[in-house]
C-alpha cells in the first residue's frame, strides 16, 4: 500500500506533478478561481452563465437577493455594481453576502460592506474585508435608501430561472423582501417575495476573488 | 475612439477613494445604448394590456 505524505510517496517519489495534473482537471470540472490574463483579473457573478445583459431598477428600502454557489473555497476582497441611472444626492447602499439554506433562505451574514454611494452614474467597487467563502449556497444582498437602476446579466441562476407551475407563468426575475434601509440584518431577513417575468433571473452584482 | 467611463472607488470603512476611469469604445457605449432601448420596449411591451396587444398584433 502506498502512503502519500507532503507530495512524496514511501518511496520517496516525488508525485507533486501528478497532484498538479488532478488539480487541473479538478478546475477544469468545477468553478474555481477567477479568469485572469496577466495582471488583469475578471469580476464573476458565481450564480450562473449570464444569457445576456441589461439593467434593472432596484427598489428602496428592499432587500433584493441573488443566489450564487461556490464550489471550491475562494477569497474575496471586493464587490462591484455599475449605477446606470442614479438615486439622488448623498443616497448610499449596502452589500453582503449570507449563507443559504436548504430553502435558499438567508441565515448568517457572512460579510457586509461599509456604505457606498449610489448618486451618480459610475461603476462602482467596493472593498469587502477578506473573507474565505466555503463551497456551498450564498446570497448576495443589496439594500439602498433610493431607487437606482443596474447593469446587470440576466438568466443567471441555474436554480432559480424557475417557474412555480407550467403554462403562461413567466419564470423568476427576482427575490427580494420590503425593508427599511439598515445596516445588513444578521440573521438575514428571510425573502418573501417573487418577481417573475419573462427574462429570467437578474444579478447586479459582481464579485471580486482575490484567491485562487 | 475610446472614451471613458467613472469608475468609483470605497474602502472596507465607506470612504470615498481617489475616482479612476475605464476606457469603452464608441461599439460599447452604442451597444448598450442599444441594449437600454431594447429593454425600454420590452418594458413597454410588458406593460401593455390584452387588448392593447391584441391591437398591436393586428397592425
Amino acid at each position: 500500500m502506498t502512503v502519500i505524505v507532503d507530495g512524496t510517496n514511501v518511496d520517496g517519489v516525488d508525485v507533486s506533478v501528478h497532484a498538479a495534473d488532478i488539480d487541473a482537471h479538478h478546475s477544469a470540472e468545477v468553478a474555481r478561481g477567477r479568469p485572469k490574463y496577466g495582471a488583469t483579473e475578471l469580476i464573476m457573478q458565481l450564480s450562473g452563465d449570464p444569457y445576456s445583459m441589461s439593467t434593472i431598477s432596484l427598489a428602496l428600502n428592499v432587500v433584493h437577493y441573488f443566489p450564487m454557489i461556490v464550489h471550491t473555497p475562494i477569497t474575496i476582497d471586493s464587490f462591484f455594481v455599475e449605477i446606470t441611472i442614479a438615486g439622488g444626492a448623498g443616497t448610499k447602499g449596502r452589500f453582503g453576502i449570507y449563507n443559504a439554506d436548504t430553502d435558499w433562505q438567508p441565515t448568517d451574514l457572512v460579510v457586509a460592506s461599509a456604505e457606498f454611494a449610489v448618486d451618480g452614474v459610475a461603476v462602482v467597487e467596493t472593498a469587502l474585508a477578506s473573507t474565505v467563502l466555503q463551497e456551498g449556497r450564498y446570497l448576495k444582498a443589496i439594500t439602498m435608501d433610493a431607487t437606482a437602476t443596474f447593469t446587470c446579466s440576466r438568466g443567471t441562476s441555474k436554480l432559480l430561472g424557475a417557474i412555480s407551475t407550467l403554462g403562461a407563468n413567466a419564470p423568476v426575475l427576482g427575490i427580494n423582501v420590503a425593508k427599511a434601509y439598515a445596516a445588513l440584518a444578521d440573521p438575514g431577513t428571510a425573502w418573501d417575495t417573487v418577481v417573475n417575468t419573462a427574462l429570467g433571473f437578474h444579478d447586479a452584482v459582481w464579485i471580486g476573488i482575490d484567491t485562487p | 475612439m475610446l472614451r471613458t467611463k467613472l469608475h468609483r472607488h470605497f474602502d472596507v470603512d465607506g470612504k470615498e477613494l481617489e475616482p479612476t476611469y475605464i476606457e469603452v469604445s464608441d461599439a460599447q457605449l452604442a451597444e448598450e445604448a442599444k441594449q437600454a432601448k431594447r429593454e425600454r420596449a420590452i418594458q413597454v411591451l410588458e406593460g401593455l394590456t390584452d387588448v392593447q396587444l391584441s391591437k398591436l398584433g393586428n397592425l
